[in-house]
């Protein structure tokens, strides 16, 4: 039966989990734990960037929504209704609602069928086929009506990607998760995707979930920004706060390496070069995952697991910025407060000056 | 930054043919630059732009359906070009020597770390003993960065990292003390905490053995903070280049300007963000003229950009362009114009 | 890296894109017409010769035995001569061939399609099913062949719908494992993956999806296992085991002339020169369907 979620989110997620259970050495079997106890919300319209490396869990995430992957427990509210445990005749009913698109343009469509047969086949499981509707979506994601006849291997790997948002646009959803949608696209390719699917979304009311590794184009595109590490969301908040005033030394430590196509940056930036790599996620480090690499590590975190919450150490920004850090405390990331020469072009396209087009 | 001294590397009008069941296409069409001693020089351009190939053709390991088809490649004033095999086997991984984006698919799986970065050496440097090849590969590999390299010797490349392939395949690279160091997308296989590791470990050798080096890469980003010197590359055409603040200040392409303007930056939520519009060209059927012209908002319908392939011309002293309108640039970028919401959605 | 984007022009034919690329690839190289040429000159006898009059395969005159090709006797030539029983070697070489290509394209049909059943079955549910089906073919792999159709020819008789049927039954392995191997892979492919979360079944990612992506390279198998089973079914039939006499099949040619290939060669020759024909031809023309990557799945076309 549907449960009622505690308030009316769009999308709320609680205490979500999925574990794999993996070959070990011998005849052990070992516990993934790729996402391990997560929660956050999503309201409708609005865009949530969930961002980390690669390993983090932030994909299972995605697909566990999309019931790819079943979860090992938590729940996920979808309008009220919870997904986790739901029947398959209802499931197939709320499937409608959320749709994916995939990261590999060319892995995504089926080689075999024509772009109109990519689109049509949504509408046609559901038995809701209608060839207006297909036309409607090629010419919705900017595509000329003759693809419909063509192969996807006729197609860039922008245009296959926009077929991919009209198969998954077909059926009217109203959430979308975009598994690094845009991440295999070329720069000047990536722009018109983003911008397509900001149009899409202010025209449709979709909500996204977009999940990236790719800082920059989450910064662009989210309301909302999730930080994940080794299966868990350590810090939270609007883009504005995650961006200006970081406080988890992992989101810190992330800004400060994402290179920015200024030159007059150079040599001016802190960068917080992390040790190490990830650690085997088999394995996770005590407490707080991230203190192996953490430059402000201390005993209390191997001790004690830091909890998502918004810290008073915070100062005066937002309840809803949440961080799981024991010592969290907010920072002005370097290339917000570097003052770059005004003379040159690279500041005024970085002010968003619009080329004349 | 470039001086009057003679460049250690030089290609002048190199080009690169694929051949295809229609006949052969031009991949890379004459291309030129300069690598001078010490300099970091960067190749930035979109798949499909040439970059790649342009470095693969001046190692000479061009291969299967891709041949060179004209230009010469000089090292120190030798033509590489006119080298034979074999004395283009020596230089390679001696004078010049190339990291790769994958290190998985550059080591080779079932051998240990340790003994192929020694066969680089044994290669290079026959006179060597076993036991000085061995001190040194240590040496290499802690140099990189790999915490203890006396046990990583005898592993395997799977039990490596990402990162830590790089960093060996950065040891393998600088074992010789070449004098270039060709890194072709060396970080973009590799998350983004572990890229800034391996660029400033990259930077850092390249700094203490005093080589030059060439980094072909996708990424502006990495371009603004790593690089001397930059090309632009389309369509197997250089579009732009010059010192790398100058083009980052006064780009004089409307390629590099469109490239620019398309990336979402990290220092600014700009409402709307540029796009060039359409696709990549095919080189198969190769746009007349200058090949950016289906794709230039500085066009405007002009017929020269149709009709008459634009040179390099230089701009200022150590800057050119290759476009007919590389003046109106600067006029064309400080126009704000209300976005035409139809330009989101392209034409295919 | 991408040579060519899309071709605004190409014509929407592509359900036999695949055929005429494959022609054209015949048309471009030697050894594929050579290829063509053997397959069409066995068809051709297979087809045209038991139509000439006076040909039967069967008449025997024992005054004509062993004659030589192109022997002219009593006014009558016989192109490639007679055997033991004077019996006309071209026509029962050609009445063979329809047996043994019957015999063999059945076969084929049969071993496809319950290994490709199987095979994406097992490939796409994963699990229990998987484990059924790979130790049904690890057990039909332990047990010889000859052996089992020994025992089954001697419990319901050697006839050609029996000795079809279990060549058919016995083959199915090959195209099980080479289908399961696809699936395991194509499960996991995003159009599979969006087509689950569009709320499709597993029957229709199975016949949407998996079949037709298994379907080229089944069938390139299938020609190289049809020069297998024909090659078997000589080998039974000449064991005995197979086509029972008067009825004529390549194997049973070429055991009948094991005991002549001293006096006449020709008769276990003339056989085996068919069946070598008609496999070399199959095998190099279905080649002209996997170059090109046409079919091959693990590499899509990508850009650099």
């Amino acid at each position: 039966m549907t449960q009622a979620s505690p308030d009316k989110a769009f999308l709320q997620v609680d205490d979500l989990h999925t574990h794999f259970r993996v070959r070990g050495a011998g005849w052990r079997s070992e516990t993934l734990r790729a996402v391990n106890g997560v929660s956050f919300s999503i309201a409708q319209g609005e865009t949530l960037g969930l961002v980390g490396e690669s390993g983090c869990g932030k994909s299972t995430l995605g697909r566990t929504l999309l019931r790819l992957n079943e979860p090992t427990r938590g729940a996920v509210y979808f309008k009220g209704q919870n997904l986790v445990g739901m029947g398959r005749g209802k499931m197939r009913a709320v499937r409608r609602s959320i749709q994916v698109v995939f990261q590999d343009p060319y892995a995504s469509l089926d080689p075999k069928m024509t772009v109109g047969e990519i689109i049509a086949e949504p509408l046609h499981i559901n038995n809701c086929y209608r060839p207006a509707r297909v036309a409607e979506m090629i010419d919705c994601v900017g595509l000329q009506q003759d693809a419909a006849n063509r192969l996807p291997t006729e197609f860039s790997g922008g245009q296959r990607q926009r077929i991919a948002i009209a198969r998954a646009l077909a059926l009217g959803p109203e959430l979308l998760i975009l598994d690094e949608a845009v991440s295999a696209l070329d720069v000047s390719i990536q722009a018109q995707v983003i911008n397509l699917l900001k149009q899409l979304q202010k025209e449709m009311g979709l909500t996204y979930l977009f999940i990236s590794h790719d800082l920059s184009v989450v910064r662009y595109i989210s309301d909302k920004v999730a930080v994940m590490y080794l299966g868990k969301i350590v810090e939270m908040g609007a883009g504005e706060q995650i961006f200006s005033a970081p406080e988890h030394p992992y989101t810190q430590s992330l800004l400060s390496a994402v290179p920015i196509a200024d030159p007059s940056y150079r040599k001016q930036r802190q960068r917080i070069v992390l040790k190490g790599d990830l650690p085997n996620p088999l394995d996770p480090p005590s407490g707080c995952a991230f203190r192996t690499r953490c430059f402000k590590a201390r005993p209390k975190c191997a001790e004690q697991e830091p909890q998502l919450e918004t810290r008073a150490t915070a100062g005066h920004l937002s309840a809803d910025h949440v961080s799981a850090c024991h010592f969290a405390e907010p920072v002005v990331p370097d290339f917000m407060k570097i003052n770059t020469n005004t003379q040159t072009a690279a500041p005024a396209l970085r002010s968003g000056a619009i080329l004349k087009a | 930054m470039t001086e009057t001294t003679a460049p250690i590397l030089s290609v002048r009008n190199l080009v690169v043919e694929a051949v295809n069941a229609s006949g052969p296409v031009r991949i890379v069409d004459g291309v030129s630059f300069d690598v001078h001693a010490g300099e970091v020089f960067g190749i930035v351009g979109e798949s499909g732009s040439g970059k790649s190939i342009t470095m693969l053709a001046v190692m000479g390991l061009l291969s299967g359906r891709t041949r060179l088809a004209g230009g010469e490649v000089k090292l120190r004033g030798k033509s590489l070009t006119d080298m034979s095999r074999e004395e283009l086997r020596r230089v390679r991984g001696r004078n010049v020597s190339m990291i790769f984006q994958d290190p998985m698919t550059s080591l080779n799986p079932v051998l240990r770390i340790g003994n192929q970065i020694a066969e680089i050496l044994e290669i290079h440097q026959p006179e060597l003993s076993r036991a000085a090849v061995r001190d040194r590969v240590i040496e290499l590999l802690s140099l990189v960065g790999v915490p203890s390299p006396e046990r990583r010797y005898r592993q395997y490349p799977h039990e490596f990292s990402g990162g830590m392939r790089q960093r060996a395949m950065i040891a393998m690279a600088i074992a010789n003390n070449p004098d270039i160091l060709i890194a072709d997308e060396p970080t973009t296989a590799l998350d983004v905490t572990i890229q800034a590791q391996v660029m400033e470990l990259l930077l850092e050798v390249r700094t203490r053995n005093r080589a030059a080096m060439i980094l072909i890469t996708h990424d502006l980003g990495l371009v603004a903070e790593t690089v001397d010197r930059v090309a632009v590359m389309y369509g197997g055409r250089l579009m732009e280049e010059g010192p790398v603040e100058e083009i980052f200040s006064r780009p004089a392409h409307p390629y590099t300007v469109g490239l620019m303007a398309s990336r979402p930056r990290l220092d600014a939520a700009p409402a709307f963000l540029y796009s060039i519009p359409g696709q990549p060209p095919s080189l198969a059927n190769r746009p007349s003229g200058c090949v950016f012209n289906p794709r230039c908002a500085l066009q405007n319908g002009r017929e020269i950009c149709t009709t008459k392939l634009p040179l390099l011309d230089s701009v200022s002293t150590a800057h050119s362009a290759a476009c007919h309108f590389s003046r109106e640039i600067d006029g064309w970028i400080g126009e704000v114009v209300t976005a035409d919401r139809n330009s989101m959605r392209e034409a295919p | 890296m991408s040579i060519a984007t899309a071709d605004k022009t190409a014509p929407a034919t592509h359900r036999f894109a695949w055929l005429r690329s494959g022609l054209h690839i015949i048309g471009q190289s030697y050894s594929m017409m050579f290829a063509a040429a053997l397959l069409a000159a066995v068809l051709l006898l297979i087809v045209l010769v038991p139509l000439l009059p006076g040909y039967d395969p069967y008449t025997q005159n024992l005054a004509v035995s062993l004659a030589a090709p192109f022997e002219n006797i009593d006014g009558r030539t016989y192109i490639l001569g007679t055997d033991t029983l004077g019996r006309d070697l071209l026509s029962r070489a050609a009445l063979a061939g329809r047996v043994s290509l019957l015999i063999g394209l059945s076969a084929v049909i049969i071993s496809l399609v319950v290994g490709v059943f199987l095979g994406l079955v097992a490939g796409f549910f994963r699990g229990f099913v998987e484990s059924v089906v790979m130790g049904l073919a690890d057990l039909q792999l332990s047990i010889p062949r000859v052996l089992l159709l020994i025992a089954v020819a001697a419990i319901v008789g050697p006839s050609v719908v029996n000795l079809t049927v279990l060549l058919g039954l016995t083959s199915w392995v090959v195209y099980g494992r080479v289908a399961r191997a696809m699936a395991l892979s194509l499960r996991e492919r995003e159009f599979v993956l969006s087509a689950v979360t569009q709320g499709a079944s597993a029957t229709w990612n199975i016949r949407k999806h998996l079949l037709p992506n298994v379907l080229p390279q089944m069938l390139i198998v299938g020609s190289f296992e049809l020069g297998q089973i024909i090659v078997f079914e000589a080998s039974l039939s000449y064991l005995g085991l197979g086509i029972q006499p008067p009825l004529p099949s390549w194997g049973m040619m070429i055991s009948e002339g094991q005991q002549y290939l001293e006096i006449d060669p020709w008769i276990a020759l003339l056989p085996g020169i068919a069946i070598f024909m008609l496999v070399t031809g199959v095998q190099i023309l279905s080649q002209a369907f996997t170059s090109e990557g046409q079919f091959d799945l693990a590499s899509p076309q990508k850009g650099t």
